[in-house]
């Protein structure tokens, strides 16, 4: 076994709070599967009476899908309330699975006894990756390093009966399949005169034409004039989920839950009711972003009944996942504190969360709708920059206008920040279907999203740094204001990442670009970013995430819903005559299930029952109560029955549901 | 349009549809002598499937997918002439029946369809044609477990729709616990009704007839002194929940569980937690995905007397583009005269929205012409000569027509007259109405006919699944000593190798027609080719000697393609279709 994760206990153990952006750790590698093992098998064993091993499933190619159980006491899984959280959906994000583990490490460093107290009949299930097939090819097990973001399925996807026939090529040899960047007066970009390795959009509206084209690096290996147009990508398994599937497309599989993982996913949901939250590590965000309310919820029938799918969540819902978002944000609070504490006032605004500054303006309350409207956009535009030109999405194809708007609004914004924008729930994805079709609580996060900003000082700096790496035209501090470098949102080698890869990473992750003599488009560079580079979080990111995530998470699981009696009345009204009302009270912070699970009863209510013995009898009231939906923080329902029953009879009362401990109360008649 | 002449081969399969029944009831003595004038249960169907299997190994082989959800195989018979080429070289017909459990008669109709093709083969030459030429998927039973049910169990016309997965339907934790009940113990279920006092009820009797219910209007309650109250199918509260029959056996639809425009359950009754997610469904999924060339879908259900075809849903028009459209009708056009009183019609705009159908899962999502047909219209069970249907006209009601029906032709079988029984939560009720078998299956007498004109409908369906042939090799003088190679592949059935739906969505593959010849080099090629103008053909950019056809080889049409090559020597060029298996022309330079 390697150090990996030896150093990896060690940080957990010794550092438990923040890694500021100034510690420039190097970063870690992706977590390989044989890690993730030892990962869970390490946390069994330390804690064998909290952490269970489980395997949700298997991949396509064959690999188990494993997680943990954090629980405390007897309870079979399929009766305890608490969260699902899982990561590593898209195979070019393997760095989500190393937020998943890390959080798992600050979560079984907490004493064990408030964590004990903490998961008492309750459960946190932690899945860290699901696409191992996928983050396979990242990690270089599938031939030269590449990016896929689906599983292993075979596809023809150009439709000529041939399958992944012509997927990129490693021309150079160097194991990884980058970019290639093809001299082209008809292409789109031009080198970015504030570093030539990148790559800026011409301005075409002020006359400048492109000099290059960008492609993934490859052959026409089909011979059919399209390079690299069936590459394989496998079935996205983000959309692979029935709310909003997207039928007939490479990338949504042959129909909902065709794949394995997708369906082990489902499957184990919803078998676990009680599981009424999901948390999902990728490229969604619901928390900085609040996804928006639907807009439109088309009722009818008798029992004015939701007839079609919603294109946003109810209301209720909305204002719940917003005490959701308040508590994230508190976490965050908490920490920026101690940030501030150890950083520079001046820089505070440009600290490495940009997220947490978004996080901030939603906080005060802007924009939900707006965020809502934007929807579909904030990962296309996450993927736009791996696929750059020479992706063949078919998605990106059709989104082509959309992206193009957004870039206009991100401008309009300011450019001070970059923006999160992911605030609805993405069509076929997991965290849709587990809202619109389970009714669970539909939490994601992101944990990182690549630097948009080329510091102010770069080009002095950068100057010294590397100046053998024929940088030229440096130091230009007067024009710098006027003219910053852009930050192409698709740019496939963005000039503001080179810059951070330059100061935080010794300029690993760049290859630089090499001369090539390709055999059908003659002298090309290749070279780029590493696959995946755009997208995966950094382990520094995770960390961060991590961090936030554990104590949000222990506040969760004290804010789940808990039901008791209260206000009980016995009034004898005659000789064996009694009158009983009593009140069904939520003391939890969260409501028993989400408005949407209890309007479409897509999770079971909290059924109330009065038992009698023999010689008791129930003169009026139900024999059965089912309470659709108590919000929290003192949700009530009553009830009232009238029983006759010699005096002293012992009656009981159960409330039983999935997404709250059941609890009886004996009331002896007087 | 113009419909094309129907060819002499389709005249032919017309007649002996007509003509078959008339001599297999004289003298003709069945090879395999089964009787079609009942219906049988689920071990009954698989007998029969058993026995075809048996006495026609040559050309029927039985297997069995599932099992269902109570663990029963479901058969599955393919009929396939191996001696002229393995399944996956010709165009197939899926049919099946009985998704609907109570839908009994779909299930003796598939294997009818079987038998037929195999009582018939080499005696006359429409149905010889269709056993050596296409394949046949036949499976009788979708739904075994609420076949059986209906047979065995009280049951009502309408009752074990569903599969038998245990369903919480009213969200109380618990499974089927309140389904119907059979009060008095005869085997039967049909329907309560109490007496109120006068002015209270909403019923009064019929005054010519005491066995008939007549509704009265609200406003008229009081005056009418309607004092009867209808309580529903025979059975009580059984969970005290305070409901009636709210969470009977299973409680779910199989024909919404495809994922075709899928909706959750509380958009579509009966949806399933997601599509496939029953083993029946799960198991027929995975049998036809993995069968490209099943190029025609039938499903059989009751009743109405319809030929449906999707969509479900108006939203999902443009999986029948104008091509596919014609297509259908020129099947289902005919098939309202081989099934008189059916009719041609969509599912959402003339029957009802259903999101999730089968056969909008074949026809939207795999691409294939697909059909549903609602067996027997009860418009059959008596007439009033010239007077016309008094129903129709509204001068009967339909509860009159069955009770004359019962009366004079079925001598009181499907009745079961009122009778007093004790109700534990209603006290004294009671309880009468039809029999399961009236209502939707055809009496006993009626069953052979709409079995075998369905069937038939079947094989006119099947027939119209592509078949191509090389039409015409032709070679010229191109100029600097080149030649030019023209081949035309027509298809002398309706429909097309490959279907605008599967076009337009992306569906399979496109045809390919590859060119070869070892001695020739292709310089350019192409499809769409003038029959005249040797110039005037669609030149690809790319492997001319390998084109793809988006739209196939269309229905009643040809596709015509073109090749300017150099060099000398035999040639041979495939079309290599997924419907329709593959097609060779050769020639020589
Ligand atoms: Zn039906």
């Amino acid at each position: 076994m390697p150090a990996l994760p030896l150093l990896l206990l060690s940080l957990a153990t010794a550092l438990p709070l923040v890694a500021t952006a100034d510690d420039h750790e190097p970063p870690r590698p992706p977590l390989t599967r044989h890690q993730l093992d030892a990962h869970f098998a390490r946390s069994a064993a330390a804690h064998p009476d909290l952490v269970t091993r489980f395997t949700l499933g298997t991949t396509l190619a064959g690999h188990p899908i494993e997680g943990l159980v954090l629980a405390a006491g007897e309870a079979p899984l399929v009766d305890r309330a608490g969260l699902l959280v899982i990561g590593g959906l898209d195979g070019r994000r393997p760095g989500d699975a190393a937020v998943v583990v890390a959080l798992a490490e600050r979560l079984l460093a907490l004493p064990a006894d408030e964590l004990a107290t903490a998961l008492d009949g309750k459960a946190l299930v932690l899945v860290p990756r699901v696409n191992h097939d996928g983050t396979g090819a990242l990690l270089g097990e599938q031939g030269p390093v590449h990016e896929r973001r689906g599983n292993s399925r075979s596809d023809d996807a150009d439709r000529d009966g041939r399958r992944d026939e012509d997927a990129g090529n490693d021309l150079d040899g160097n194991g990884v399949i980058t970019s290639m960047r093809i001299p082209d007066p008809e292409g789109e970009w031009v080198l970015d005169e504030h570093d030539p390795r990148a790559l800026r959009k011409a301005k075409r509206s002020e006359g400048e034409r492109g000099t290059h084209r960008v492609a993934i690096e490859g052959l026409d290996d089909d011979g059919d004039g399209e390079a690299n147009e069936d590459g394989g990508s496998g079935v996205a398994l983000d959309r692979n989920f029935a709310h909003g599937w997207p039928e007939h497309t490479a990338e949504g599989g042959a129909y909902p839950l065709s794949e394995p993982e997708a369906k082990a996913l489902a499957v184990f949901l919803h078998a676990h009711p009680g599981l009424q939250g999901v948390l999902v590590v990728g490229d969604q965000d619901t928390l900085v972003s609040l996804p928006g309310e639907a807009k439109k919820v088309d009722r009818g029938g008798w029992r004015n009944a939701i007839r079609s799918p919603l294109d946003g969540l109810l209301k209720e819902d909305v204002a719940t996942l917003k005490e959701f978002q308040r508590r994230f944000n508190d976490a965050l609070k908490s920490e920026e504190e101690d940030a501030e504490a150890d950083e520079n006032e001046d820089d505070a605004d440009d600290a490495d969360s940009d997220i947490n500054a978004e996080a901030e303006d939603h906080a005060e309350g802007d924009a939900d709708d707006e965020d809502g409207a934007e929807d579909d956009d904030g990962e296309d535009e996450a993927e736009s920059h791996a696929e750059g030109e020479g992706g063949s999405d078919d998605e990106d194809e059709s989104d082509a206008d959309s992206e193009d708007d957004d870039a206009k609004d991100s401008k309009d914004a300011g450019p001070k920040k970059h923006k999160v924008k992911a605030g609805s729930l993405v069509d076929g994805s997991f965290l849709a279907w587990a809202y619109h079709q389970e009714g669970r609580w539909p939490l994601a996060v992101k944990a990182w999203e690549p630097p948009t900003k080329f510091p102010k000082d770069k080009d002095a700096k950068s100057d010294d740094a590397k100046s053998d790496k024929g940088k030229k035209g440096g130091g230009k501090p007067g024009k710098q204001k006027k003219d910053e470098p852009t930050n192409d949102a698709d740019s496939p080698v963005p000039a503001a990442v080179l810059a951070w890869l330059d100061d935080e990473r010794e300029g690993n992750g760049f290859v630089p670009w090499t001369a090539f003599d390709h055999p059908e488009h003659g002298a090309v560079e290749i070279g780029g970013l590493r696959p995946g580079l755009l997208l995966d979080p950094p382990s520094d990111a995770a960390d961060a995430l991590a961090d936030r995530l554990a104590p949000w998470l222990m506040d969760l699981l004290a804010a789940l819903p808990s039901v008791a009696f209260e206000s009980l009345k016995v009034e004898r009204k005659a000789d064996g005559l009694y009158t009983l009302s009593v009140a069904l009270v939520n003391s939890g912070v969260l409501p028993t299930t989400s408005k949407l699970a209890s309007e479409t009863n897509t999770l079971r209510p909290v059924r109330v029952r009065l038992h009698l013995p023999d010689g008791a009898q129930r003169l009026q009231g139900p024999e059965q109560v089912l309470v659709d939906y108590l919000e929290g923080a003192g949700g009530r329902q009553e009830m009232r029955w009238v029983i006759a029953a010699p005096a002293r009879t012992t009656l009981r009362l159960s409330a039983d549901a999935d997404t709250t401990p059941d609890v009886e109360l004996e009331i002896e008649l007087p | 349009m113009t419909r094309p002449l129907i060819s002499l081969l389709l005249g032919a399969l017309a007649l002996a549809g007509l003509a078959a029944p008339a001599s297999a009831q004289s003298d003709r003595t069945p090879a395999i002598d089964i009787a079609w004038n009942r219906f049988y249960n689920y071990d009954g169907i698989v007998a029969l499937c058993e026995r075809l299997a048996s006495e026609r190994p040559e050309l029927c082989r039985l297997e069995y997918i599932g099992p269902s959800e109570e663990g029963r195989p479901m058969p599955l018979l393919t009929l396939n002439n191996e001696s002229t080429g393995a399944e996956h070289t010709k165009s197939a017909m899926w049919i099946d029946g009985n998704i609907h459990g109570n839908e009994v008669q779909g299930g003796e109709a598939a294997v009818y369809a079987a038998w037929y093709l195999l009582e018939r083969y080499g005696e006359l030459p429409a149905v010889t044609e269709l056993v050596d030429e296409r394949v046949f998927y036949i499976l009788p039973m979708v739904n075994p477990d609420g076949r059986q049910f209906w047979f065995t169990d009280p049951n009502t016309p309408h009752s074990s729709r569903s599969g038998k997965r245990p369903t919480d339907n009213d969200n109380d934790g618990l499974f089927d616990e309140d389904g119907p009940d059979d009060l008095d113990g005869d085997g039967e279920l049909v329907t309560m009704r109490k007496q109120v006092e006068p002015g209270t009820g909403s019923y009064r009797l019929h005054p010519d007839d005491p066995r008939i219910m007549q509704r009265v209007p609200n406003d008229k309650r009081k005056a009418w002194g309607a004092d009867w109250v209808l309580l529903g199918q025979e059975g009580f509260d059984n969970d005290g929940d305070g409901r009636v029959n709210e969470d009977g056996p299973g409680g779910y639809d199989m024909n919404r569980n495809w994922p075709a425009g899928w909706m959750p359950n509380y958009i579509q009754y009966g949806a399933g937690d997601w599509p496939f997610s029953y083993n029946e469904t799960a198991a027929i999924g995975e049998f036809i995905a993995a069968r490209p060339n099943i190029a025609a879908v039938q499903s059989f259900h009751n009743a109405g007397g319809m030929i449906l075809r999707g969509p479900g849903s108006p939203t999902r028009s443009d999986f029948y583009p104008g091509t596919d459209r014609q297509v259908y009708d020129a099947i289902a056009n005919d098939g309202e005269g081989i099934l008189p009183f059916y009719r041609n019609m969509v599912i959402h705009a003339d029957l009802y929205t259903v999101h999730g159908g089968f056969v909008n899962w074949t026809g939207e999502g795999l691409g294939i012409i697909s059909f549903t047909n609602e067996l027997w219209n009860s418009e059959q069970i008596y007439s009033f000569g010239a007077e016309g249907n008094p129903f129709e006209q509204g001068e009967r009601s339909y509860e009159e027509l069955q009770h004359l029906f019962d009366d004079l032709v079925m001598l009181g079988e499907t009745y079961v007259d009122w009778h007093e029984v004790e109700h534990p939560d209603y006290g004294t009720v009671e309880v009468g109405g039809f029999r399961k078998m009236q209502g939707r299956t055809p009496p006993a007498f009626m069953i052979e006919e709409m079995i075998h004109r369905n069937a038939v409908f079947c094989l006119f369906h099947a027939a119209q699944m592509p078949k191509v042939s090389v039409e015409s090799v032709q070679v010229d003088d191109g100029p600097g000593g080149s030649k030019i190679v023209t081949v035309s592949f027509h298809n002398e059935r309706w429909i097309p190798t490959r279907t605008a739906a599967a076009n337009n969505k992306n569906i399979g593959r496109p045809d390919i027609v590859t060119f070869a010849g070892s001695g020739i080099t292709v310089v350019a090629g192409g499809p769409d080719a003038d029959r005249f103008d040797l110039a005037d053909f669609d030149a690809v950019e790319h492997e001319p000697q390998r084109l793809l056809l988006d739209g196939g080889v269309p229905g009643h049409g040809r596709t015509r393609l073109r090749w300017i090559v150099r060099g000398s020597g035999d040639f041979t060029v495939t079309l290599d279709t997924q419907k329709a298996g593959t097609v060779v022309a050769s020639g020589s330079l």
